[in-house]
């Protein structure tokens, strides 16, 4: 009988990759190869997504039936905003996880292809080719996560529900700013008081729904940065892990001090000044409404450029440190 | 690097696999059903046995109280193992779609092969809602009349059983919805799971990662189809405040006393209140079952649209366009 078989199709996007990470490059094909014979990794790589999706659709059916028929009929507003808030929880708790075993999988992925080599003592033969090293260590990298791309699916999948989810809830939390106190919306929109607060929303919202990608691209840098630093795969794996765990660890001991200090300097001395913690701040002028929107709208806009800012950063150079280190290692 | 595995020859290695799965789908198709019949029978069993069996004392109708309650969790308890059958009859299914497709250029044929191995998970699934259904009955019957000992006093029986009196269109009509859905949920889940494996076989080139495909498919479209509803529902409830209640006032006319809602109007005028509730309930139940249905009929005829356009574009399939497999 004969087989159905689909032909492969290069589509508009697979054109837009850079040269190192298209399957017509030899060492992006090495690469591959070596990962499709792996049947463990294949099965990792397969069931992450519907494991995703089964256990967010079974959390978000619990949800949709434990909270939302309860008290529908007397009391709607509070059972959709429970049903969301529930939802948005479950659903951030379950990207947390996810994203926690997305990044392990990355990183054990990433951590051995150069440290590999060294160890089967082939990267001088690697060398030894025409390729320059740029695009030996960017075929390496690409290829490795190209094998991770249904877990980026899912947790993609999964960032999409909470934003989604967020919006709504945020669209009734701002219905209830609003609805004792409706002369508030007019001042916000005659006087300009809503433009750094929603640039601020704005850029929240990019980041948020950037961060599998940005998270998938900077765990792979960090394995490769530790690929290059050790000779054996093993090793690289464990400083891998290590190294991520650290990144994890610090930048969110980092982000709450720095905001927990931004709150406190901010909204609770210098927004109520008369009765701020701070001898400092009582001495000030209480700061006008407009002034207080345009302060926090521009200390948060510019706090999340720079966590861009960081996060780029530190995928960039770890990328550029990963092909300083493979320069240096020997056969 | 050769394990023992691999030094097996390919052919005879997937030969064997394909023995060892056929074996493993033979026997859960033999025990599917009697451990379903069992499983409801034990169930039943031991709720009417083991539960709700002394009343505390605030309890003033025990025999209320214990029927109320075994029935109750009955029904929570069949309505729960219900929808895992569903999900397990749809998995296979849109799995069976999508290894079809890689099987062989007649779809029809293949398809109907497909048809009769879900038969025994449709069976079950039909089996449990039907228990369900036998379930609701009993309990209208010890709810409405006194042919089983004197009625039972559930909270809001009164109050239907009055709706039910004064406008029995549209209870009757929110019913027979659900009728229907419980009964032709089944064969629709079957279609829509059949269409979905095919739209999945279609966007994946490699025979042995369409049965992943298939899975994502069906499982993406169950969480789709749950987020679609909570969605619509908030963002109704939303526009539904920002129009009749866009900001507080004193003294704004209320027509129900209850809630924040209680400034939208009155759908069924020249009721009580209560009535008024019950019937506003059961035209958004029936709205969303309709809408429902009409979902579980129209979208695999596009979604077999579609696969079925690209399949005949890659050439994988060689059927006509009055061939439709689904």
């Amino acid at each position: 009988m004969a087989q159905a078989t689909v032909p492969t199709r290069h589509g508009r996007l697979a054109r837009l990759r850079p040269g190192w990470a298209r399957s017509e490059h030899p060492v992006y094909r090495l690469e591959s190869g070596r990962r499709v014979a792996n049947p463990a990794l294949r099965v990792l790589q397969k069931g992450f997504l519907p494991l995703i999706l089964a256990t967010a659709g079974l959390v978000a059916l619990t949800i949709a039936v434990l909270f939302g028929p309860r008290q529908l009929l007397w009391n709607p507003e509070g059972a959709v905003t429970n049903t969301l808030g529930a939802l948005l929880f479950a659903l951030v708790m379950l990207q947390a996880f996810t994203g926690a075993a997305a990044n392990i999988l990355v990183v054990a992925q990433t951590a051995p292809v150069i440290s590999g080599e060294v160890e089967l003592q082939s990267w001088g033969l690697l060398r030894t080719t025409l390729l320059p090293l740029r695009e030996i260590v960017l075929a390496k990298y690409a290829a490795a996560l190209a094998h991770l791309r249904s877990v980026l699916a899912g947790l993609v999948v999964l960032r999409f529900a909470s934003t989604v989810t967020g919006l709504i809830l945020f669209a009734y939390f701002l219905r209830e700013v609003f609805y004792f106190e409706p002369s508030r919306l007019s001042m916000w929109l005659r006087e300009g008081m809503w433009i750094m607060p929603t640039i601020a929303v704005l850029l929240f919202g990019l980041w948020y729904v950037s961060q599998p990608f940005v998270q998938f691209l900077l765990s792979g840098a960090i394995g490769l940065v530790a690929s290059t630093f050790s000779r054996s795969r093993s090793r690289a794996v464990a400083m891998a892990l290590a190294g991520r765990f650290i990144t994890w660890v610090g930048s969110i001991v980092l982000n709450v001090g720095l905001i927990y200090g931004l709150v406190f300097l901010l909204i609770v001395n210098w927004a109520e000044s008369t009765s701020a913690p701070l001898q400092v701040f009582r001495s000030m002028p209480q700061p006008s409404p407009q002034q207080v929107a345009f302060v926090l709208g521009s200390t948060a806009t510019l706090y999340l450029l720079v966590v861009i800012a960081v996060q780029v950063g530190l995928i960039v150079g770890g990328l550029a440190l990963a092909q300083r280190r493979a320069r240096r290692i020997g056969g | 690097m050769a394990t023992g595995t691999q030094a097996e020859p390919p052919g005879r290695l997937q030969r064997l696999r394909q023995f060892s799965a056929r074996r493993m789908r033979r026997l859960l198709q033999i025990i599917y059903l009697p451990a379903v019949v069992l499983l409801v029978l034990w169930m039943l069993t031991f709720f009417a046995v083991a539960t709700y069996r002394n009343a505390p004392q605030w309890v003033t109708d025990a025999r209320s109280w214990a029927i109320g309650g075994r029935l109750g969790l009955t029904l929570w308890s069949l309505v729960g193992l219900q929808l895992v059958m569903a999900w397990l009859l749809g998995l296979v299914t849109a799995v069976g779609a999508a290894q079809a497709v890689s099987l062989g250029a007649d779809l029809r044929r293949r398809f109907r092969v497909v048809r009769r191995r879900v038969r025994v998970y449709l069976a079950g699934l039909l089996l449990v809602r039907l228990v369900l259904l036998a379930v609701l009955l009993a309990g209208a019957v010890f709810v409405f009349t006194d042919w089983l000992g004197p009625a039972i006093d559930v909270t809001g029986a009164g109050q239907l059983g009055r709706t039910l009196n004064r406008r029995p269109v549209l209870p009757l009509l929110t019913g027979g919805l659900l009728l229907v859905q419980m009964l032709a949920g089944p064969f629709l889940r079957v279609r829509s799971s059949l269409a979905l494996g095919l739209l999945a076989a279609s966007f994946t080139p490699k025979r042995d990662e369409r049965v992943w495909a298939a899975l994502n498919a069906r499982l993406g479209a169950g969480f789709a189809s749950i987020l679609g509803a909570v969605w619509s529902v908030a963002i109704a409830a939303f526009v539904l405040l920002l129009i009749y209640d866009p900001a507080y006032e004193i003294g704004m006319p209320r027509v129900y006393t209850y809630g924040p809602f209680n400034v939208i109007p009155n759908l069924f005028p020249g009721v009580p209140e209560y009535m008024a509730q019950v019937l506003t309930v059961m035209a958004a139940v029936s709205a969303a079952v309709a809408i429902h249905l009409t979902g579980q009929i129209v979208l695999p005829l596009f979604i077999r649209w579609i696969a079925m356009r690209r399949l005949r574009r890659q050439g994988a399939v060689a059927v006509s366009r009055g061939d439709q497999p689904v």
